[in-house]
């Protein structure tokens, strides 16, 4: 689960650099990233596709969505597939 | 009085055409919000060998070629463009030397997407210093090549092309460049940027190549249009003493058909009079107007003797409008 969620944290800090030294953690809501909208929830969703064998849909990425969620779906969906 | 005349004008697209469907790096749900959010159906992208100046070229020549007029005759190009050949030369020394147009003085101007009112007030000025009398505008972008394909926020949103207006010195006409405004807030510099590659963030310290990447706030430049495009074409028509009903067409930056019917309602103006090109071609930056006044009187929807209005907006923060009678 931590290599879930450090592969996504590098992907917001490239994704995001405005997010600056904001901790990112599990408790965070995707809302909090600076300027977080539909076209940066995509861009998030473009990251994780590419980066984990599976289909992110956009309710999974909705601003209130709390990052260690996302890590725990990615998380079952990788259990799962092996 | 001497006015600035449109002699002619031309334009070019690349004829690879780019649907939303094509944008397969982004998921099919995504690529619906698209048409949904901007209106943009294909845009067109230039092929990997060609360059900016290329399109610049192709537009000049078509403009140049509706009335036979040689382009060793011209004695000034202004290019405007935000995505250059290079860093350095100005990218309209290769179009004066590709075009033939050796007795021109050629350079850039770069307001972003607002270039096209800055480069009209500039052409217009110059002639109207009485220096010159023959001067080429020309807007050219390619964000194709600027561009971080995965971004969302900015890739499915841009395309390639170029347009160009022929302006010449004519005294006691009625036509011609009437007004023109330009406004600029410097202090929202960063909201639509390239970050690195300038000497605020060197190549050599930037921390990946996406640093090149064009990047904008898509909510800021979306509130900052509401804002500022409906008080710039007011204050344009009230300093020139025109109504909003003589005005044929207006032509404003395709950056968003909800930005566009947003300033029409705003104005009250039917949004049938806002000339539409983004859903085909995208954004093309400072080239969509003059593509879009291109594309209006090759239509006949602007003929001789009709009003226009030309409003941009874009990266500084800067905008523009201009008063044209064709």
């Amino acid at each position: 689960m931590n290599e879930i969620l450090e592969k996504i944290k590098y992907g917001i800090l490239d994704l995001f650099p405005e997010i600056g030294k904001v901790p990112i953690t599990p408790e965070m809501c995707l809302g909090t990233i600076p300027n977080y909208d539909s076209m940066a929830a995509v861009n998030l969703q473009t990251f994780l596709e590419e980066n984990f064998p599976l289909k992110v849909s956009m309710d999974m990425l909705a601003a209130e969505m709390p990052l260690g969620e996302l890590v725990a779906y990615i998380g079952r969906y990788v259990k799962n597939r092996n | 009085m001497k006015r600035s005349r449109i002699l002619s004008t031309g334009s070019f697209l690349p004829e690879k055409i780019i649907s939303n469907e094509d944008l397969t790096q982004f998921s099919p749900e995504a690529r619906k919000l698209i048409a949904e959010k901007t209106g943009v159906q294909t845009r067109r992208h230039a092929n990997e060998a060609e360059c900016t100046s290329d399109l610049a070229v192709a537009a000049a020549r078509r403009c140049l070629q509706k009335i036979a007029f040689p382009p060793e005759n011209l004695q000034g190009i202004v290019l405007s463009t935000s995505s250059p050949d290079r860093m350095q030369p100005a990218t309209a020394t290769r179009v004066q030397h590709v075009l033939g147009a050796g007795n021109a003085f050629a350079f850039d101007i770069n307001s972003v997407c607002s270039g096209s009112s800055f480069g009209i007030t500039v052409v217009d000025s110059l002639i109207q210093s009485g220096k010159f009398k023959t001067i080429l505008l020309i807007a050219s972008e390619m964000y194709s090549k600027i561009l971080n394909s995965r971004d969302f926020s900015t890739y499915p949103f841009f395309g390639d092309g170029a347009g160009a207006v022929l302006f010449q010195a004519e005294a006691g006409c009625s036509g011609g460049v009437l007004h023109c405004c330009l406004e600029t807030d410097g202090s929202k510099n960063d909201t639509i940027c390239v970050p690195g590659g300038g000497t605020m963030l060197p190549f050599e310290k930037m921390p990946g190549p996406r640093s090149a990447c064009f990047r904008m706030r898509g909510e800021e430049v979306f509130a900052f249009t509401m804002d500022k495009g409906p008080k710039i074409i007011r204050r344009l028509l009230e300093e020139a003493g025109v109504a909003m009903e003589e005005v044929k067409c207006f032509i404003c930056h395709q950056a968003n058909i909800n930005i566009l019917h947003g300033i029409a309602g705003q104005l009250g103006i039917p949004k049938e009079r806002f000339f539409v090109s983004l859903d085909r071609y995208g954004n093309t930056a400072s080239a969509s107007v003059l593509i879009a006044l291109d594309e209006a009187i090759s239509q006949g929807r602007l003929v001789q003797g009709d009003l226009v209005v030309i409003a941009t907006f874009g990266g500084g923060l800067s905008w523009g409008a201009n008063l044209v009678r064709i």
